[in-house]
């Protein structure tokens, strides 16, 4: 039987059937690479008992979206940290702490990435552009560029994309401290673009969005750790 | 799923291309208040994207087709009307293939304006493709973002009337409808205008479609009924 694969959601305000209302949201190629890789993704939304949630699951993705309260790692707001929303970050902490507990297959993507990092005691650059050190690290404001990102040689991703990726980055906010996990991830600047936890069954951590570039491997490798 | 364990509802959602924030991609999009009406009534939704393929079916207790985009007239043999919206043929050939399945396997399923409408096509049924321009019918209700209410009179005997009474306000914003429910019974008209206002099949343990959205109009007994029937599926 194929793995059942959750994926988390954002909620946005959008006109849709009528002005201005709440709409659970995710870009369509998330589904679309768990299904190419054998899975049979299904959406997530908030809620408040994970435990029911996670008992249906075979392995989940925490999606890329929003940026996370940073009170949560002990700063406080920066001005261009905008728009988070405290329901989403509790949701997804929860699922992240119950999924780990389980030992469910985890894959986190860009914001899951950065709020994989904060619960394991990590903390976050608030905005790349003016970070020094990071100025020119990628395109943000709606924008892509790509980068090399140098990967642990004997990591789990480095075996399944090799010692050396090109990541994309849209992002605004990076890992500074990626707390009790190991990084196994770097771009040219030494931002921290991928990290695991050691001895876990398969859990993959990445700044960039695999599921953008066709990184199918990573999906396979969450599919076929999920059966 | 045993009897303890809460529900797992499928709900159908579609996917566009959406704008937000800095972003425009093709993004999966629904209404929160379909999930939140079923974790309400004591279900476990999870949504299913368009191009998902009928193996969900043996992973849920109970499906919901959701409303969204005008189904393509091809599939009820009729050429575009110039009012019919961009079509999503992937997400009609997903639904039909979920629809046909739950049916199949006796799966509880609730279709709702959209998904009502698909369930008729389904089942050999026919749509009238914009509603302001069908005699009889040109003052029906709100669509193209406006809602308006109306009543529909239930048909006793029926599922829906056990469940709801013989009598309900509805909500309205559709502008297409169905002509014709195939080989499925009618169990509700819209009071002003006899509308065909919902169905179900026969011999089923649960398969009901209405026009309206019960969800918009906290008809809690409907939704209730729906996941009940899917516990101990």
């Amino acid at each position: 039987m194929r793995p059942l694969i959750g994926i988390t959601t954002s909620v946005n305000y959008q006109d849709y059937e009528t002005s201005n209302q709440p709409v659970v949201m995710l870009p369509a190629t998330y589904p679309k690479a768990v299904k190419d890789a054998g899975g049979i993704p299904l959406l997530l939304s908030e809620c408040d008992d994970v435990d029911e949630l996670l008992d249906c699951l075979d392995g989940l993705v925490i999606s890329g979206g929003r940026d996370i309260n940073p009170n949560l790692y002990n700063q406080v707001v920066h001005e261009k940290t905008l728009n988070f929303s405290d329901e989403q970050d509790e949701w997804e902490i929860s699922l992240i702490k119950g999924a780990i507990e389980r030992g469910i297959p985890l894959l986190c993507i860009c914001r899951g990435h950065q709020l994989l990092c904060v619960i394991r005691g990590g903390e976050l650059f608030q905005d790349l552009p003016t970070t020094k050190g990071y100025e020119e690290h990628g395109a943000t404001g709606g924008q892509w560029s790509q980068h090399v990102v140098k990967l642990e040689p004997d990591s789990l991703i480095s075996k399944l994309l090799g010692n050396e990726v090109i990541g994309n980055s849209g992002h605004h906010q990076g890992v500074s401290d990626a707390g009790d996990l190991k990084v196994v991830g770097r771009t040219s600047d030494g931002l921290i673009e991928a990290v695991e936890l050691e001895d876990y069954k398969f859990l993959i951590s990445t700044q960039w969005h695999p599921e953008m570039l066709s990184q199918d491997a990573i999906f396979e490798g969450l599919i076929q750790a999920s059966m | 799923m045993s009897d303890a364990s809460s529900p797992v509802i499928g709900i159908t959602c579609p996917s566009r291309p959406t704008k937000w924030a800095n972003w425009e991609l093709d993004a999966v999009v629904l209404p929160t208040t379909y999930h939140k009406m079923i974790m309400q009534c004591g279900g476990i939704p999870l949504l299913i994207p368009p191009g998902c393929n009928s193996d969900v079916i043996g992973r849920i207790d109970g499906l919901l087709i959701a409303g969204g985009p005008d189904i393509n007239p091809e599939l009820y043999d009729q050429n575009n009307g110039p009012y019919t919206l961009e079509v999503y043929p992937e997400q009609d050939a997903s639904e039909i293939e979920l629809i046909k399945s739950a049916m199949d396997n006796n799966i509880p399923l609730l279709c709702i304006c959209r998904g009502f409408q698909l369930l008729c096509v389904v089942n050999g049924g026919n749509l009238y493709q914009h509603l302001p321009e069908t005699e009889g019918y040109e003052n029906h209700g709100g669509w193209n973002g406006g809602v308006t209410e109306h009543g529909v009179d239930i048909i006793e005997g029926t599922k829906l009337e056990q469940i709801m009474g013989s009598h309900a306000n509805a909500n309205s914003t559709h502008h297409q409808g169905v002509c014709d429910p195939g080989n499925l019974s009618i169990s509700a008209y819209s009071s002003h205008d006899n509308l065909i206002e919902a169905v179900e099949k026969k011999g089923l343990k649960f398969c009901i479609g209405v026009q309206w959205h019960p969800e918009r109009i906290n008809h809690v007994s409907l939704y209730r009924a729906f996941i009940e029937s899917a516990r101990g599926s």
